[in-house]
Order: C-alpha cells, then structure tokens, then sequence
C-alpha cells in the first residue's frame, strides 16, 4: 500500500512538473529562443521572427549559381582557343591549366557568394568558406583514400563490364559521395543559428559540394601529372559536375526538413536520389566518351559526357530552384491565411 | 533573437555568445530516425553494390582466340590485348608497381624441335630486351596435373621514361612449355616479387582452364 501511494505521489509529481518541462523546450527551431507563444509550422516551433524569415528567398544565390553555369560555357571556349594556341603545353603549364579549370568555377562560386551574402539573410559568409574548405579535406583525406586504396575501385572499374561500372558508380560510389556531402552540412550547421532559411541548405550544401567537386578532380589531375588542354580540362569539368548535382539535390531536401518534420524515409530517400544521380553522372561522364568511329575503330571524344553533365547540372538546378521557390510561396500563403 | 541581435552577435559587439553557427539543440524523434536511416539506407546500398563487385571479382571470363585454336579463363577484372607479338597478354590492371600478367604464345615446332630450343630462344630474346635477365631454374615438373617444362626467371623493370621517378622493380616469371604436335605453346607468368606467391594460384587456375 505504502508503495503503491509512492507511486502514485511520483506520477503527480510528474504531472505537475509537465508543463514546466514542455515550456522549457519550447523554443524556437532558428534562434533556440524561449517562446511564451510559440508559432508552430510543420509540427516545429519558431518566434515570431524566424516563422516569418524562413521561407524568404536568397537572389544571390541562384543569380551566383547561373552566372557560374554560364561561366562554363565561357570557360570551355577559353579553353577551346587556348588549345588551338597551345594544343600540347609542357608539364608545369598543363597544371596550372587543369588548376584554372578547377579552380575559376568552384573559387569563383566562393568568392562571388561570399561577396553578396551580407548578413541580413542569416548566413555566415565564414561558414560558407569553412564548409567549402571541410568539403575540399573530406574529400582528401577520407574519401579518395577510401575508393581508391581501401576499395581500390579505379582500376577495378576499368576491368569490369559496362554493366558493372553502372552498378558500382550508383551503388557505391554514388551513395558514399552523397553520404559525405549530406553528413557535411547535416552534421555542421544544420542544427545552427546560421540555417535560418530554407534555401541555406542549398547554399551550404553547394559550398561543402565545390570544395569536394574541386579537390576530387585536382586529386586526379595531380595524380596524372596534368592533363591534356581540351580533353583534359573538359574531363575535368565532366568528372566535377556530378558533385555539384548531387549536392544541390542534397541541399534541398536538407532545407525542406529542417524547417518541417518530414516522414523518417524524407531524408533516406533525398540522399538515396542524390547518390542515385551522382553515380549515373560519373558512370556518363566516363561512358558516354567512348565513341564509335567507324564499324571497327573505337575512339574518345571529351564531349558527350560533358555535355549530358552540364545538361544535368542545368536541370537539376531549375528543378531545385523552381520546387524551392513553389515551397515557399505556399508556405508564405499558408501563414498569411493563419493571419 | 532579433536580425539586429544577429548582426551584432556575428561583429561581436554584445557580450552574448555569437549568433553565428550557435548549435541549437532542437532535434526531434523523427529526425534522429531520419538521421539513422540516412546511415542505414546508405551503408545497405554500399554493401549491395560491395557485395556485387566481390561476385564480379571472383568470377572468370573466356577468352577465345580461334585462329590459335586457344581458349582459357581469366579473371573477370583483369584486361586482355593481343596487340604484341604473342597471341594474348591478361594483365591485372591495378596491380603496381609492375602489372601482373599471363602471356600465351605459340611457336612454330618442327619434329626435331625440343624444349630445350624454345627456352634457349626465350633466353637470348629476353636477354636483349630485359635488364639484368637471368634464368634461374628449369625442371620438368607436373603442373595442374600436366607435365610440363619450366623456367623460373627474374628481371629488372625500369620506366622507359626518364622522368619517372620510381624504384626498378624485381620482376619473377615462370614459362611453362608445351608441345602440342607442330607448335609450342608458351604460357608466361611475371609478377613483382612480393605479389608472385600471392597470385601464383590465379596464374594456375589460368593455366588449368587453358584448352588446345
């Protein structure tokens, strides 16, 4: 009896500290804030402030974006006449063209961004350089020793079957360069003050995405001693833009959850749709460069991947902008008729 | 927490903890289960696509060379090329620092042709080709349940590019002979010295698939 009258005196005890424990957490998901009346959206709590910011558009960032994908076309015309002058550059010069190739988009990106986010849309411009940089040293220190001397997957693709390279590319090379792209940003600054909009996962996302895209394929450059003026500099470009695919589409959907709860397999299947787009790029990107001459002459062209990744990057690019910009509005309409 | 305080917080000017990528410990149950199943989902599609590459590396191909009359399988990840003066070379394209390789050649055989003329021709081939070629052994032994002649050999491989930086390395190779009515056919096995045990069963399983 005695125990019984404890027990129910602790339940009580529970209930009345209850309330005082929800308050505690009720905070808002941007500022971490205390809400006395707290603004609920997608089964998450904001100020008053935050509920109204969050669905605000970021123009820099898709104006930075589509400068940089016009850019590419500049870039390969340069590199176009340039081989024409200079079709066979010695080694030093060979490196430092692959280092403009690599470098003018994914720097550019940084430095141009940087330059236009000025604080009052939430984002830290250090935190987009610090991301660009932790996307550049995963991509050096983890992940290309992990492909290339614990799964040595280099030499290995080049043995097998087509059909195998396609399965390898989306299964596991795929997935692990979406897992790294996606556990940058959502181990980092997914859960901070600076993720206040719902386009910052796009942003975020495409820093740590160029650092990784550009320290991958200098890496690979590297390795080779430099690559050729044309085909090289449009290889490198190919083998870059799967990442910068791959994580506007991480990006996304990392936006669109932070600010509403999603089911659990929203994420999964985020990071399994950016994997699955890497891997069919890489596997393009390489693939499609082996063209038929003639009935019995096999050749290389730089071009087709290119051109199928470039188209890629393109639409994924619109499709990202175009679902993020239709998610805010209804968002912003659904809190107007709230009132 | 106001832009204002925002701004301020990130210049530093108000003695709070700056806003900047302040973690804000606001995570829910599905979020967390969201978070696992991105580990979980990723690890299963890698063990998929591992899983399917260990069959890929276990299993063989057939390469058949019909004016030859010569058919044997190889292992699935390693290349073929009949571009040299022999009937087909399968190499192991990420072995390194020198390439893993099973050579088969034949060489025409009059009657009065020996074993022992074939490898005295390979000899002075490869003596003019290869630095520091020496023969180390040849026997008669069973190989496979076959019986064959042998030579053990060794060799230095250098890069023909002077600006290559790399070590020479110690190459070990077998020749197994094999007269087959008016040829011979030579079956090759080379490897760098620390990865020649370790292979040596791909180059027997090559051989015993080795049909004529």
């Amino acid at each position: 009896m005695g125990c019984r009258s404890t027990l129910i005196l602790k339940a009580l005890q529970g209930l009345a500290t209850m309330p005082a424990m929800s308050k505690q957490h009720q905070t808002c998901l941007v500022c971490g804030e205390r809400l006395e009346e707290p603004h609920v959206y997608g089964d998450r709590l904001y100020c008053e402030t935050h509920l109204s910011q969050f669905s605000d558009d970021l123009a820099a960032l898709w104006q930075t974006g589509l400068l940089i994908l016009l850019s590419l076309a500049v870039l390969v015309g340069t590199i176009a006449i340039a081989n024409a002058v200079a079709p066979n550059p010695s080694g030093p010069t060979r490196l430092l063209a692959n280092a403009l190739v690599i470098g003018l988009p994914s720097i550019g990106w940084l430095i141009l961004i940087t330059q236009r986010l000025d604080g009052e849309d939430g984002a830290a411009p250090s935190l987009v350089s610090a991301l660009f940089v932790l996307g550049s040293l995963m991509a050096a220190a983890v992940v290309r020793p992990l492909t290339n001397e614990i799964l040595a997957l280099g030499g290995r693709l080049a043995a097998t079957s087509p059909a195998n390279r396609f399965v390898a590319n989306v299964l596991i090379l795929g997935m692990l360069h979406a897992f790294v792209l996606y556990g940058i940003v959502r181990y980092s600054v997914w859960r901070t003050t600076s993720f206040s909009l719902r386009v910052h996962g796009v942003l975020y996302a495409s820093a740590a995405g160029l650092g990784y895209a550009a320290t991958q394929v200098g890496l690979f450059a590297l390795e080779r001693g430099g690559l050729s003026m044309l085909s090289g500099g449009l290889t490198l470009l190919t083998r870059a833009l799967p990442f910068a695919t791959a994580s506007l589409i991480v990006g996304y959907f990392l936006g669109i959850n932070r600010f509403e709860n999603q089911p659990f397999y929203y994420l999964p299947s985020g990071v399994a749709l950016a994997g699955a787009v890497c891997g069919v790029l890489l596997y393009a990107g390489t693939e499609l460069n082996n063209i038929r001459l003639n009935i019995t002459t096999d050749g290389f062209s730089p071009w087709p991947g290119f051109v199928v990744n470039v188209l890629a990057l393109t639409i994924a690019f619109g499709a990202v902008y175009g679902l993020l910009q239709r998610q805010n509005t209804i968002t912003k309409a659904r809190l107007r008729l709230r009132g | 927490m106001s832009s204002t305080t925002r701004l301020q917080g990130q210049q530093g000017l108000t003695s709070e903890a700056p806003a900047v990528g302040r973690l804000i410990s606001h995570v829910t149950k599905s979020d967390r289960f969201a978070s696992i199943s991105v580990i979980v989902v990723v690890i299963g599609f890698m063990s998929v696509g591992l899983l399917l590459r260990a069959r890929d590396s276990s299993s063989t191909w057939l390469y058949s060379n019909r004016q030859a009359g010569i058919e044997a399988r190889y292992p699935a990840e390693w290349l073929v090329d009949e571009q040299g003066d022999y009937v087909a070379r399968m190499r192991d394209p990420v072995a390194r620092p020198f390439k893993t390789q099973v050579l088969i050649d034949t060489v025409p055989a009059a009657d009065n042709t020996s074993v022992r003329n074939i490898l005295d021709s390979l000899t002075l081939q490869r003596s003019a080709e290869l630095s520091a070629y020496r023969v180390l052994a040849v026997r008669d032994s069973t190989l496979a349940g076959v019986l064959v002649t042998e030579m053990d050999f060794a060799f230095v491989d250098t890069d023909p590019d002077p600006f290559v930086q790399r070590v020479p390395v110690v190459v070990e190779g077998l020749d197994i002979v094999i007269i087959d009515n008016t040829r011979v056919i030579v079956l090759t096995y080379m490897a760098d010295t620390e990865t020649f045990e370790d292979e040596f069963d791909t180059f027997l399983d090559i051989f015993a698939s080795l049909s004529y």
